[in-house]
């Protein structure tokens, strides 16, 4: 009894600190919670400090032990699966290494736990990687039960920020204290039977982690300005000058701050949101653009996915010399990536800035296991992504939107994934380090977005939009994996458009998420051929054998078809439309699963153009120019690029010629 | 006063020589459209009897040629890699054209013979590209003490801001602005004394070059200075025209190809008046 009365009397005091709780109703279970007190050291580099930690036993079994991840430990050497990965190295001096140590762990009894540590490595066996962190438990976690953890850290930050780190005095302090990996039920994400998860740190992927709640109390020097994923408790300047700033987050999935002297502080709002930025000096002509890019980000997912229910938000653009901790996300807390002087034409930082920001929800409060499923955390946020820049920024012009070129999000996602030549090497399923080389970029963010993309142009966006508010409605603050997502689009397709689709949307996954093919149709040809007045030799009772010629009455008549072929593996349904000459249209609906078909008609018109995917709602298909045939090509368009590209060169090369 | 006489000289030897312009014009672009016909039918090729090409009618949406897929890799290292080709090309053959180009606006008279430019050109061309190599390699020189040290000390430095940097950058531009007229005007100067003086002495030319630039300093810079400045105005002038006309027919096209002929021509005739300048200097 007692070794339960007094977690909870922790717990309590972690969850219900008075004036000081931001939800009085829990978002998620909060199976785990951290309360720290830490230092920074601008001159060793290091954070160091304590930890009272929990962690709640959820599960029907005894748990003998607890595994916490140990990030920082990926910068301690050049044969860390981080660097075997990217084949790089923390640097060349002492000060450029990072690594996080354990200096003292007892449990509530006091009983000392650093004897029976030792590092794992689940994922790939590499000894050298000590990034994950098991702890034998002096006694087994029963059903029900929680772990209680006090221990006393020191964290050194690396120079080579990668998510992390430091460079001179700019702090990007993430990924940087000993941090429970997720205790997972059978059951739960379709695992089979209980067991810790806790990858190791990858190149690629960073988040899988419960909803916890942070009490962190951080001391920096007094000159330097601190931004944090949690809310400002309070703040103060002690009497040997350093600044003490006291935090809380409730529902999150990590806890990062930064701290930099130089920063210039923002504020502004959104309804119930009070939103932070931190941004260097020099760039305070990106200052507006930034906000009105986040919040367009928060009303747009607001309004089709769910609401945003913290109060406070922070984000960060960080100086030129910290363009490493640039496009990172920690839920309330995230970097976005700028340059001074940016012209407003070119809309990156903004779409830095809501693709960051979609991450609170797309593994922030819908928390995937990205290290196993990264598409459902980069590609589904970049999907939204796409969205969102599109819809403000101009359709078809959310990346580049100038006035003689531009460029869309959703076709700059498109690109990355029809131009490269590792699209068909892999499917969606791989986990994240096990992608084939150089290609989990592109198939986790630009490939999964334009199927999901593609997904929206079969279904239509009010299906999409109830798709994903289902998700976050059943999925919320939980853990859910791509079969719980497939089982919400089934189950929302079915009830939106019957069997319109089938019986379920598995034959679309199967191809797309599951599959490697590719989509190609191709607009193979028109032909029309005027049907001709009967000419030949006839028998007559009279004459015997003449020759007959018949004029044809009325009209030209014309037999034309339209050939449509799929090149592809994938088979899905799409548009055809036709265009004759008269300036009358029709749509053919095409399942797409044979190899091609004819369409043929009859009539005083000739056909003078027919288009694949009229509406652009197959964005997997690799091939638009194919798409369409016309009898009549215009060349005007590309004679002009043309024409524009060698005076460019007339230009150039008398420029060069001095 | 000097500043005047380089204008007007300037003009008028340039209008004078307009026999030569044309042959210029006309070689150059003879050049550049056999490098564009290989383009011209790979797009045709790649694009077919394809309706798409609409999507281009407004302007040019960036990733409608990766629709080309595996075309477009070869398209696109034949576009770099011929660029380069071309630039170098185009850099051989205005150093050649040069020769000419300066000894006709040194006669300055209206019944120069085409005959009498192509004998420039070929006596001239390898002086002429010797003294454009040696001075681009001290614009480069140059350039790095400049503006690459600065930039290279103020990023290493541990306090170096962004604001620094910025107002770094606009003082060595501007830096850059002045100093560029001075190799100019070398260049220029060098090119004119082997013309005048029909011989292929490349040092004593380029001795010349420095004399004659820092012999009556005030006038020529600041010519070369206006014509420098005149002429970046007058490309952004021809870029805002081009790209803000996008024609949708065939009669626009063509109309696009006489005003970016038109416009070629008067960039010609201004550097031909810079030429021209420095010519009436040196013969004043």
């Amino acid at each position: 009894m007692k070794r339960i009365i007094l977690p909870l009397f922790f717990l309590a005091c972690f969850i219900y600190a008075r004036g000081q709780v931001i939800f009085y109703e829990p978002m998620s279970e909060r199976l785990t919670g951290y309360s720290m007190d830490v230092e920074l050291d601008p001159e060793t580099k290091t954070v160091s400090g304590s930890m009272e930690a929990y962690w709640v036993n959820n599960s029907r079994k005894w748990v003998p032990d607890i595994q916490m991840h140990m990030y920082l430990n990926a910068f301690s050497s050049n044969r860390s699966t981080f660097y075997n990965e990217n084949h790089g190295s923390p640097g060349s001096s002492e000060i450029d290494y990072g690594w996080i140590t354990i200096n003292n762990i007892i449990n509530h009894k006091g009983t000392d736990l650093k004897r029976h540590m030792e590092y794992i490595q689940p994922d790939d066996g590499n000894p050298y990687d000590k990034t994950v962190l098991r702890i034998i438990l002096a006694e087994p976690v029963a059903p029900g039960d929680t772990a209680l953890l006090y221990i006393d850290f020191t964290s050194k930050l690396p120079s080579n920020i990668r998510r992390t780190g430091f460079t001179d005095d700019f702090f990007f302090v993430a990924q940087w204290f000993p941090k429970f990996g997720v205790y997972e039920t059978k059951g739960m994400r379709n695992v089979e039977k209980d067991g810790w998860n806790c990858h190791q740190f990858h190149a690629n992927s960073e988040f899988y982690a419960n909803h916890s709640v942070y009490k962190v109390r951080i001391k920096v020097p007094g000159e330097y300005i601190v931004g944090s994923g949690g809310q400002l408790i309070s703040e103060e300047i002690n009497d040997e000058g350093f600044k003490i700033l006291n935090y809380r987050a409730e529902d999150i999935v990590d806890f990062a701050w930064t701290a930099w002297p130089g920063y210039k502080e923002y504020e502004d709002q959104w309804e119930h949101v009070k939103i932070r930025f931190l941004s260097p000096p020099g760039r305070e002509d990106q200052v507006d653009r930034q906000f009105t890019a986040v919040k367009n980000a928060l009303e747009y997912l607001n309004e089709h996915v769910g609401p945003f229910p913290w109060p406070h938000l922070t984000f960060v653009d960080p100086p030129a010399k910290g363009a490493g901790a640039g496009g990172m996300e920690y839920t309330t807390i995230f970097t976005s990536a700028s340059a001074p002087r940016m012209p407003e034409f070119i809309n990156m930082p903004d779409m830095v800035t809501v693709h960051e920001f979609g991450h609170s929800y797309f593994m922030g409060m819908l928390a995937t296991n990205e290290f196993e499923e990264p598409w459902m955390d980069e590609g589904i946020n970049s999907y939204w992504e796409s969205r969102i820049m599109d819809h403000y920024y101009g359709p078809g012009k959310g990346i580049i939107n100038h006035k003689y070129f531009w460029l869309s999000d959703k076709e700059s996602q498109r690109m990355g994934y029809v131009y490269s030549s590792n699209r068909t090497v892999s499917d969606n399923s791989p986990y994240a380090w096990q992608y084939p080389h150089g290609s989990y970029g592109m198939l986790s963010y630009q490939k999964a977005t334009t199927w999901l993309l593609t997904m929206q142009g079969i279904v239509g966006e009010e299906t999409m939009d109830e798709i994903f508010r289902t998700y976050y409605k059943e999925w919320a603050f939980k853990h859910p994996s791509a079969k719980d997502f497939i089982k919400i689009t089934n189950r929302v397709v079915t009830r939106m458009h019957g069997d319109k689709y089938g019986e379920n949307m598995n034959w679309f996954f199967d191809q797309t998420l599951y599959g490697t093919g590719i989509v190609d149709y191709k607009l193979a040809g028109i032909s029309n051929h005027k049907e001709r007045s009967f000419r030949g030799m006839v028998n007559t009772d009279t004459a015997g054998m003449i020759l007959r010629k018949d004029d044809m009455a009325g009209d030209t008549l014309y037999t034309s078809v339209v050939r449509v072929e799929r090149l592809g593996e994938v088979k899905l349904p799409v548009e055809i439309k036709i265009l004759f000459e008269d300036g009358t249209e029709l749509t053919e609906y095409w399942h797409g699963k044979s190899r091609y078909i004819d369409y043929e008609y009859s009539g005083p018109n000739k056909i003078i153009r027919a288009v694949i995917d009229p509406d652009y709602k197959i964005p997997m298909d690799v091939d638009y120019i194919n798409n369409s045939y016309t009898i009549k090509p215009d060349t005007v368009p590309q004679k002009r690029i043309i024409r524009k590209l060698l005076t460019f060169m007339q230009f150039l090369t008398h420029i060069i010629s001095l | 006063m000097k500043f005047i006489k380089a204008f007007t000289g300037g003009a008028t030897r340039a209008f004078r020589s307009f026999k030569a312009l044309l042959i210029i014009w006309l070689l150059t672009f003879s050049v550049l459209a056999v490098f564009s016909f290989p383009l011209k039918s790979f797009l045709n090729n790649a694009l077919g009897s394809t309706a798409s090409t609409s999507l281009l009618k407004d302007g040019f949406d960036i990733s409608y040629f990766f629709n080309l897929g595996n075309s477009f890799v070869p398209m696109m290292s034949a576009i770099s890699g011929g660029i380069l080709i071309v630039l170098l090309i185009f850099f051989f053959l205005y150093t050649f054209l040069n020769g000419g180009l300066f000894d006709s606006l040194l006669a300055n008279r209206w019944n120069y013979k085409p005959s009498d430019f192509f004998r420039s050109s070929t006596r001239y061309f390898l002086s002429y590209l010797v003294i454009m190599l040696l001075v681009i390699l001290m614009i480069t020189i140059v350039l790095f003490l400049v503006v690459g040290l600065p930039l290279i000390i103020q990023g290493a430095g541990s306090s170096g801001s962004e604001e620094a940097t910025l107002k770094l950058v606009s003082i060595l531009r501007f830096v850059v602005l002045l100093i560029l007229p001075i190799f100019l005007l070398v260049a220029d100067y060098a090119r004119v004394w082997l013309a005048a003086n029909k011989h292929c002495k490349i040092f004593k030319a380029l001795g010349y070059g420095f004399k004659g630039t820092f012999k009556s300093f005030f006038g020529s810079y600041f010519f070369m200075l206006v014509m420098v400045i005149v002429q970046a105005l007058y490309v952004a002038l021809v870029v805002k025209i081009l790209s803000g006309y996008t024609p949708d027919t065939a009669g626009g096209i063509f109309l696009l190809f006489l005003l970016s002929q038109v416009l070629f021509f008067i960039k010609l005739y201004l550097r031909a008046l810079r030429y021209g300048g420095v010519a009436a200097l040196y013969q004043i």
